[in-house]
């Protein structure tokens, strides 16, 4: 056996897909060419090494909000809450684009609410350094907005329970956001954020509709 | 219906979460490993779950979800490779080291030169067959399948990179 064809054969030997008398001509050559058993020893070591890589490693942020902000709706699936999703993503699409000007989300988040359907004075406020938190509030503003807009078509009662409902989503937001910033890297607290966030997104979203009916 | 796969499929986004969830760390791994650069490999991962959840409706469940995805995944980053129109011989070593873990290290002291540094040196589409094939464990034909290359080029490829790997660690 040439060292040549030993190369050739080396992947297989080492994977056990030789015959006995492959693998054989393969240890004998071995055993006369200490080049080559250098060459099957650095092999086998390099398939070791790739083998004892971690086959998961947790990525340094959470990636999860940037990826909801862009998911496409489906259409005509999942009953309301694709109807909210398919509302929010454009929305937060055009969010997103709002808060790159500073001045502009300045102006947002420090507005006061409009007369109407009241909301708590916590919820316009963001965990600073999350976006998608910017996001979800900029987003739940325009549908704030609209429902604000057709609020005298909503039976005063239906008007009482939103407002209440709304304040208690609004106080689980600022609870979450509180603890949030006392702790930026806990992902179970970003997960509670981001689920209130999306309960006051698909109440105000059904509230919006209820104004159209 | 509690199948996070089939309430995915009907456009729940909660339940395309636990799918994330369960899923972004071998992703990323992939990811990380295939650009050679943590910020990239946030890109491509975000990428891949978007273009799971647009594909998730034609998912028939012929091949393990995981497998699947990694499929999207391996396709996302070779056609960002293809897009930024890099070549082989230009690829360089990982702009960030440190972010490849520690346990990926070798501990063989024969192995000189970090493993993780080896791979992000080696040219694409061998780093791409190596991964799949010696870190992840999947055969030629699903790797062909994979990445869109014959079966007889996996099996080149895989020994062109044992090789430039077996030369770069033992340096």
């Amino acid at each position: 056996m040439t060292c040549e064809q030993f190369d050739q054969w080396l992947d297989a030997y080492l994977e056990g897909g030789l015959t006995p008398t492959q693998q054989g001509a393969m240890q004998a050559h071995m055993a006369e060419c200490t080049l080559c058993h250098a060459h099957a020893s650095e092999m086998q070591a390099v398939l070791s090494a790739a083998t004892a890589l971690p086959r998961s490693i947790v990525p340094p942020r959470d990636l999860w909000p940037d990826i909801a902000a862009r998911l496409p709706a489906r259409r005509g699936v999942h009953g309301s809450r694709s109807v909210l999703w398919s509302r929010w993503v454009p929305l937060a699409a055009a969010a997103a684009v709002l808060i790159t000007v500073t001045a502009t989300i300045t102006y947002r988040l420090s507005r006061p609410a409009a007369p109407g359907l009241v909301l708590t004075a916590t919820a316009p406020r963001a965990v600073a350094g999350f976006a998608a938190d910017r996001e979800y509030v900029l987003a739940a503003e325009d549908l704030e907005r609209v429902l604000r807009e057709g609020r005298e078509r909503l039976a005063p009662s239906t008007v009482e329970l939103l407002e209440r409902n709304l304040a208690l989503i609004d106080a689980a937001i600022a609870e979450a956001r509180t603890a949030l910033e006392a702790d930026p890297a806990n992902a179970d607290l970003r997960a509670l954020l981001w689920g209130a966030h999306r309960q006051k997104l698909d109440l105000l979203d059904r509230a919006t509709r209820l104004t159209r009916s | 219906m509690s199948d996070p796969i089939e309430r995915a499929r009907e456009g729940d986004p909660d339940a395309f979460r636990v799918l994330y969830e369960g899923h972004v760390g071998r992703i990323y791994a992939l990811c990380l490993r295939l650009a050679g650069d943590p910020g990239k490999a946030e890109e491509l991962v975000q990428d891949t779950f978007i273009r799971a959840w647009e594909k998730l409706p034609g998912f028939r469940g012929e091949s393990a979800f995981g497998t699947w995805l990694f499929r999207i995944a391996v396709n996302v980053a070779l056609s960002e490779r293809r897009a930024t129109g890099r070549r082989e011989a230009r690829i360089g070593p990982v702009a960030d080291p440190e972010a490849l873990p520690a346990a990926g290290r070798s501990a063989d002291p024969g192995v000189r030169l970090d493993m993780e540094d080896a791979i992000a040196g080696l040219p694409p589409k061998a780093r791409a067959v190596f991964l799949l094939y010696d870190v992840e464990g999947y055969q030629h034909a699903e790797i062909a399948e994979m990445t869109g290359i014959a079966e007889g080029t996996s099996k080149t490829q895989l020994f062109r990179a044992r090789r430039l790997l077996r030369e770069a660690l033992s340096r």
